[in-house]
């Protein structure tokens, strides 16, 4: 979803006389009376809870059946891809065999081989390994970036309005064609792939952030830590960061799945990783050329990225409820 | 309100500039010019110094860049492609209404079925009308749209021969396209309705008009649906907006004419015209979108009209 | 609520109605041929710009005075009926037809002829062609003469490059000319339609000097996307097409169409940059060069690249139909042992990195890329590839910035056209800077384009040509790979004359017609 430059605050959405449903959501009882700030985003402003308010994030996580089957089959996908070097060598991914071009599987070649002829399983898995270090990689990039102008702008006043300016040029050309002119400006690797789609994701991170600090920022005990003589850094990384962290967390979830499908996009428009390191975007580029020959390669990876992609998603879901059980469905 | 409105026309002024401002900046950087790729590698360094002459090229960035918004600004001068020297003007009026169809069928696909399948999953929470429609939904809503592109374009075209697999020409050009982008937005959609609805069904307001003895169906469709309407139509309306921009893809499989393929072909034969055009035109709709859905949202919902025209106006 | 529903549903259901109704397209019928462009048409103009989209549907439109039929390497007339070169081989006179007709109904004098030269000799994409003429005159409506400053043998050839316009037609649209609908030709077919980025739409040309065609309608419609395009021909929204070479396989056993291999001179062949700096400057090296000459798998390439539609290369030109173009002199097979003792001597017995290679983003290159990649790691070789778009690529090549690159050209059918690529006079232009290495002979390739020209003599030519020749190949810094082959499938139902294609076939549908 992309956040418009001057959607009204989110809190304007529900009327305000809003009282919790103490139905079937999860909600223990001693949540119901924290948080009496509007922003519904950050529920935890208590600082000395942090430690048992993640204990208790986790439990209330745990018991989301969805995001724990979510959590599950990514770590399953991920081990798979990542722990895949320990046994099948990266020679497997770029070694050719002409002559065995689009095989059936075979016991060498569980799900047969590619249009040069290589073991389609060993490029599979490597290739989410791409894919999946891009979304990460970006995101941590995005956010690092985004995340650090939004907070700036949010807390120092003066900043706030060149930055969001600044933000509003970048949030106006659409994600997808911003990363393209990047890429083509930068030349087409992996570095420059990862860059583009973080640069260009960076103004929702921006925006998100800037809102959660923003609601935080005015809260009594800024204010006093401001007055006591506190050194911004020090209110900065104490105070205000801890109580962004819901926003944080969710927000990078989130996106993770978004910018892998933007890596993808942009492998597939040919502008991405560069060959013979395996992507799944890429991989299916290629694949549609030979869409008469050899639909498997066309199928395969395009699986793994819904696959991935709907974890993430039943993740964000699941971190988010647990963050605020107030919106839990 | 009418202040309000023009105050944020105005504000898109500067927006544009900025990003007119950033991809001229991005095109003009980078190596490469356009006469040597329309010339080919068998060119004589004469003749590309030449074409880059006569295309305009060789001048300094600046002066190109003012010249190109001066032509805009005073005669709403795109300029010329340095392919093809069509007017980029007549090439925008051309692409626009394939791109905005595509975008806008697309949305009215994701709201024909997701509003409607997001609002029974939310009444029928809890039984197989809400677990079917909300786990396809999280599946579709995963797709990548080049993906679902690629398959549609394989079963409709390739194995049935339904459908044509390219252009825009008529109507039925546009099927795929649409189904390819539209799905996995009805899925976002969908969810999106979903739980707007369910935080509405847990409103006093709601109660309250069961407790009356309202019927249900009167109670979900009158009160409940009105509520929930409010954000979901601020979503369709941001998506719209993002879709003209993110339809890359499908426009490359469909090949299709859009501002999308312009851009991506510009960018490639450093056709910068093409590329500015585009983009400018692209940012432009998609700002103005914005604030439609901006004006719309102020008028469903008085407290914002309100503040506006109370402090600010 | 009512009100609500008023404001987004009528509102939306009456714009549907009224602007996005769509028009059908009317059908398909007898008379009409369809054809696929591969990329949007850029200009109407045969002066400007022109790409190969341009040059498929505008061989109906406009037509030289004489034409090369590579078939059989004959020069076959058009609208010159006869022509004679002088002695000294300074001037060329043609004896143009008096029937020929432009498509706005006006007859073609000698004049439209000058005119034509004229233009097309200010236009940058045609200079290769009209850089051996200086003057051209009409002496009378039916004769038209061109003068050379020097003899160059070549010449007729250029001039097939150089179509006829209407001067009336051109100097009426002025600055416009090429953007737009003009009756400006004189081929079987005038434009009724042109869009760019959707379709160009032709039409039988009722005064056409050889008859009116029997296909009375072409349209040439704008398909980008390779798959889109196979569907479309499969689903026979399309007629006739040339078959991207992954889908050849299953087209041409299908049964369901007719099909012909058909030669075309387009040579990919690879460069190795003999100054790159990269890991100092290891490429510097000839032995290497020469080792990874001999790990080109050009059979696999074929197969991979382009599903058998090429035929494997050892030298820049065929000298069966090239004017001028030398016997093979110095051949690299695909031969990884002579690699790996090459690389022996050089100094590497365990393998060697050097660098990167640059490959264009088209997918053909990228595979052939990723192939040498494979039987280079074989014996030791190793590099990473870097992707580059064709503008930026092309720039960087020539400022001598990349280290090994492919690099895929048409040629002309004489072996004086590759000396831009070699000869160190053209210095923005090549690819390998020659002049600034003392490692190698240039002043020799250079003396013998020099000579080439001036030579009548075909096996003279030849001998001096092969001089060149020779030096190149032995300095491992250009291998070429692989000579491509169209493949053309068309509709059962069509009968088409193939007997004219040639790698300069002149696309003509109008001696074509439907069963």
């Amino acid at each position: 979803m992309t956040e418009s430059p001057t959607t009204p605050p989110e809190k304007a959405l529900a009327p305000s006389e809003k009282t919790l449903e103490p139905s079937e959501t999860t909600l223990a009882p001693s949540e119901k009376d924290i948080d009496p700030s509007e922003n519904s985003l950050e529920p935890s402003n208590i600082i000395f809870r942090k430690q048992s308010n993640a204990r208790e994030i986790w439990r209330r996580f745990r018991k989301n059946r969805n995001a724990m089957i979510g959590l599950v089959l990514f770590v399953i996908v991920f081990l798979a891809c990542f722990v895949a070097p320990l046994f099948i060598s990266y020679g497997k991914v770029t070694k050719q065999d002409i002559r065995h071009r689009f095989a059936s599987p075979t016991i060498s070649h569980p799900l047969g081989t590619d249009h040069f002829g290589r073991d389609e399983l060993a490029r599979l898995l490597y290739g989410g390994r791409t894919t999946m270090a891009i979304g990460l990689i970006a995101a941590a990039l995005s956010l690092l970036v985004g995340g650090s102008l939004g907070m700036l702008a949010a807390y120092y006043d003066r900043l706030d309005n060149p930055v969001m300016r600044l933000i509003d040029v970048l949030a106006s050309i659409p994600p997808i064609l911003m990363a393209l002119a990047i890429v083509s400006a930068l030349g087409t690797n992996l570095q420059n792939v990862v860059l583009a789609i973080a640069i260009a994701r960076m103004p929702a991170f921006c925006r998100v952030i800037r809102a959660a600090v923003l609601s935080v920022s005015d809260q009594e005990y800024i204010e006093a830590a401001r007055a006591g003589g506190t050194s911004d850094l020090r209110i900065l990384t104490k105070h205000v960061i801890p109580n962004c962290l819901g926003t944080i967390i969710v927000q990078t979830t989130m996106n993770m799945s978004l910018l892998m499908l933007a890596a993808a996009s942009l492998s597939f428009i040919g502008m991405g990783v560069q060959p013979p390191a395996p992507e799944w975007g890429a991989m299916l580029s290629e694949a549609r050329e030979y869409m008469l020959q050899a639909t498997s390669l066309m199928v395969l990876p395009g699986l793994g990225i819904v696959l991935v992609t709907t974890q993430l998603n039943l993740i964000g879901d699941g971190l988010r409820d647990a963050f605020d059980p107030k919106l839990k469905n | 309100m009418i202040k309000y409105i023009i105050k944020r026309i105005i504000l898109i002024v500067p927006i544009l500039l900025g990003v007119s401002f950033l991809v001229f900046t991005i095109l003009s950087f980078t190596p490469g010019d356009p006469a040597t790729i329309i010339l080919g590698n068998g060119a004589e360094q004469e003749a590309v110094e030449q074409l880059n002459e006569e295309l305009g090229y060789n001048r300094p960035f600046l002066e190109r860049y003012f010249t190109y918004i001066g032509n805009i600004v005073t005669g709403l001068d795109f300029g010329f492609s340095y392919r093809t020297r069509q007017p980029i003007r007549e090439e925008l009026v051309k692409r626009l209404p394939i791109s905005f169809k595509l975008a806008f069928f697309a949305v009215v696909v994701a709201c024909l079925i997701g509003i409607p399948v997001g609002i029974l999953t939310a009444v029928k929470q809890y039984t197989v009308f809400d677990t079917g429609p909300t786990l396809t939904a999280l599946l579709f809503a995963a797709f990548p749209t080049f993906w679902l592109g690629m398959i549609l374009l394989y079963v409709f075209s390739l194995k049935l021969g339904l459908l044509p697999s390219y252009g825009a020409v008529s109507w039925y050009h546009f099927i795929l396209p649409v189904l390819g982008l539209g799905l996995p937005e009805a899925a976002t959609l969908m969810r999106f309705t979903r739980s707007s609805m369910l935080e509405t069904v847990r409103q006093d307001y709601i109660r309250t008009a069961r407790s009356k003895g309202a019927p249900e169906r009167r109670v979900i469709w009158r009160h409940a649906f009105k509520n929930a309407l409010i954000p979901i139509v601020t979503i369709v309306g941001v998506d719209f907006a993002a879709l003209m921009g993110d339809a890359c893809a499908t426009e490359v499989l469909y090949s299709m004419p859009g501002l999308c393929t312009m851009i991506i072909n510009g960018i490639r034969q450093k056709d910068v015209p093409s590329v500015m055009g585009a983009t400018l035109l692209l940012t432009a709709l998609c700002a103005l979108v914005v604030l439609l859905v901006d004006i719309i949202y102020a008028y469903i919902d008085p407290r914002i009209a309100a503040k506006y025209s109370g402090r600010r106006g | 609520m009512k009100m609500l529903k008023n404001l987004f549903f009528l509102p939306l259901v009456v714009f549907c109605c009224l602007f996005f109704w769509p028009n059908l397209s009317e059908a398909a019928s007898k008379d009409t041929l369809n054809f696929r462009l591969l990329f949007n048409a850029s200009t109407v103009s045969p002066y400007t710009h022109f790409n190969d989209a341009d040059w498929w549907w505008q061989a109906g439109v406009f037509e030289p005075l004489v034409w090369l039929n590579d078939t059989n390497g004959n020069f076959e007339p058009m609208i010159a009926k006869s022509w004679n070169v002088s002695e000294d081989g300074l001037t060329y006179t043609f004896n143009l037809r008096d029937d020929v007709y432009f498509h706005n109904g006006d007859k073609l004098t000698a004049q439209d002829v000058v005119y034509s030269y004229n233009k097309a000799k200010e236009s940058p994409i045609l200079r290769t062609f009209t850089a051996p003429f200086d003057k051209v005159e009409a002496v009378d409506d039916v004769t038209f003469v061109v003068h050379l400053p020097e003899p160059y043998y070549p010449f007729l050839h250029h001039s097939s490059m150089i179509k006829i316009i209407s001067q009336k037609v051109a100097t009426e649209q002025g600055d416009d000319f090429g953007t737009k609908v003009a009756l400006a030709g004189t081929g079987p077919y005038y434009i009724t339609d042109y869009e760019p980025a959707v379709k160009v739409s032709l039409k039988a040309f009722d005064k056409y000097y050889r008859g009116k065609a029997a296909i009375l309608n072409l349209n040439y419609i704008v398909m980008v996307d390779d798959s889109s395009a196979v569907i479309a021909f499969r689903n026979g929204e399309i007629d006739m097409l040339q078959v991207p070479s992954t889908y050849w396989a299953e087209i041409s056993a299908s049964g369901d169409f007719q099909t012909k291999v058909v030669p075309r001179h387009e040579l990919y062949y690879m460069i190795i940059n003999l100054n790159s700096p990269e890991n100092n400057n290891i490429l510097g090296n000839k032995l290497i060069r020469q080792a990874i000459g001999y790990i080109i798998d050009k059979e696999a390439i074929i197969d991979v690249v382009r599903e058998g539609l090429a035929a494997p290369y050892v030298q820049f030109m065929n000298p069966q139909i090239t004017a001028g173009g030398p016997d093979p002199t110095l051949v690299y097979d695909y031969n990884p042992e002579k690699a790996k003792e090459l690389l022996k001597e050089a100094g590497y017995p365990d393998g060697v990195d050097v660098g990167t290679f640059m490959s264009f983003t088209p997918a053909e290159y990228v595979k052939m890329a990723q192939i040498i990649q494979a039987s280079a790691a074989e014996v030791g070789i190793t590099f990473k590839i870097e992707q580059m778009e064709v503008a930026a690529g092309l720039t960087e090549m020539r400022s001598g910035n990349t280290s090994m690159a492919f690099c895929a050209s048409t040629w002309l059918l004489d072996y004086d056209y590759i000396s831009r690529y070699f000869h160190t006079k053209n210095k923005a232009t090549t690819f390998v800077k020659y002049e600034q290495s003392d490692k190698i002979d240039w002043q020799k390739i250079d003396s013998s384009f020099d000579a080439g020209t001036k030579i009548k003599d075909a096996a003279q030519r030849k001998a001096v040509y092969a001089e060149a020749e020779r030096e190149i190949m032995d300095s491992g810094t250009y291998f070429p790979i692989m000579m491509t082959t169209f493949g053309m499938a068309w509709n059962k139902d069509l009968v088409v004359d193939t007997s004219d294609w040639g790698a300069f076939f002149m696309f003509s549908p109008y001696r074509w017609h439907w069963k």
